[in-house]
């Protein structure tokens, strides 16, 4: 082989790296997180990943309810569509999250899933017999059609909770460790019929 | 002639190293043309393979657990949410949110999600990855 051809080798080879390099770089996609721009305002996927600090945030809130939601639906617990209502959730953690939020998110999705049904909280229940007292008691209503006094389904089961989390710092880096616990109480004996965890882990650095 | 040798082996080089990104760009993002068809992929999932799907009703309820394989040597981030269908191809609620979830080198990891009730009868994984 002479210089020529090892020249042109060369060059036919060079070519066919480059074109296969080419080839083997991908078209850089953005990721379904929430993105930081400055001085404008955009709708964003309410969905996506929200990593702007290590706080609890929407995406934990999303996680737990989904994850609970799952537990408690592939449970037999709700074999016979049994009645439920909602009770504090506890929130020991060091930051303030609105338990309320997370409780109403695994409520509705348990609710369109129809696998169960919900009776007033004691939160909600001021509302329900104010109503009540209004058909009944302040003469303005007919008789047909009317809601009973006294009808009221109670609830079998009672969903309870806790969120804790472990905060650890250094120099430059936070680690948070949220862990939120769920449980379904038999109202009646006062046993545990179900129990689920959700673990996250959020770390940051500077 | 020393000069030329060289600049062979700088381009056998280059070409191996092409080839090898190309090799990785091109690892299925599935095992399956079977595990395939339940995916939806953006774009590479650079070296996450779907190895294994699963799917079962449980209390009358779509569970689906995949078993996703990472590879490579490099740790990875995948984004990753179910899409639950109805008998008619409808999407039913409104959409998970999406997951992330990092697996390091060579890492296995299990996915699992399970339907927002009965009338879920089919279901997607929409799957998104990027370097750690």
């Amino acid at each position: 082989m002479n210089k020529k051809s090892l020249s042109s080798l060369a060059v036919i080879a060079a070519v066919i790296g480059t074109t296969v390099m080419l080839a083997g770089c991908p078209t850089t996609l953005s990721q379904p997180t929430v993105r930081f721009s400055r001085q404008t305002v955009n709708y964003g996927d309410a969905k996506a990943v929200e990593t702007v600090t290590n706080e609890f945030g929407s995406t934990d809130l999303q996680m737990i309810a989904e994850k609970m939601v799952g537990s408690l639906l592939e449970d037999p617990i709700l074999t016979n569509r049994p009645t439920m209502t909602l009770s504090a959730v506890r929130n020991k953690t060091s930051e303030y999250i609105d338990t309320k939020a997370i409780m109403n998110s695994i409520q509705t999705a348990l609710v369109k899933s129809r696998k169960v049904r919900f009776t007033r909280s004691a939160d909600e229940m001021q509302a329900g017999v104010d109503e009540l007292q209004r058909q009944n008691q302040s003469g303005l209503y007919k008789t047909q059609g009317k809601a009973k006094m006294g009808n009221m389904t109670a609830a079998k089961y009672s969903l309870e909770g806790e969120i804790v989390s472990i905060v650890k710092q250094n120099a430059n880096t936070k680690d948070v460790f949220y862990k939120m616990t769920l449980k379904v109480y038999d109202v009646e004996e006062g046993t545990v019929e179900w129990q689920d965890e959700k673990e996250i882990r959020k770390t940051s650095t500077r | 002639m020393t000069l030329s040798l060289k600049r062979i082996a700088l381009c056998a080089s280059l070409a191996l190293l092409g080839a090898t990104a190309q090799a990785q760009q091109d690892a299925p993002a599935a095992a399956s043309s079977g595990i395939a068809a339940k995916m939806i992929v953006r774009g590479e999932l650079h070296g996450l393979q779907a190895v294994d799907l699963r799917s079962q009703r449980r209390n009358d309820v779509l569970v689906v657990q995949a078993e996703i394989m990472n590879m490579d040597t490099r740790d990875l981030r995948l984004y990753y949410r179910f899409r639950w269908l109805d008998a008619n191809g409808f999407q039913v609620g409104d959409g998970e949110v999406w997951k992330p979830l990092v697996f390091l080198g060579k890492q296995s990891q299990f996915i699992k999600g399970t339907a927002y009730g009965p009338q879920a009868t089919d279901f997607k994984i929409e799957m998104s990855a990027e370097p750690r």
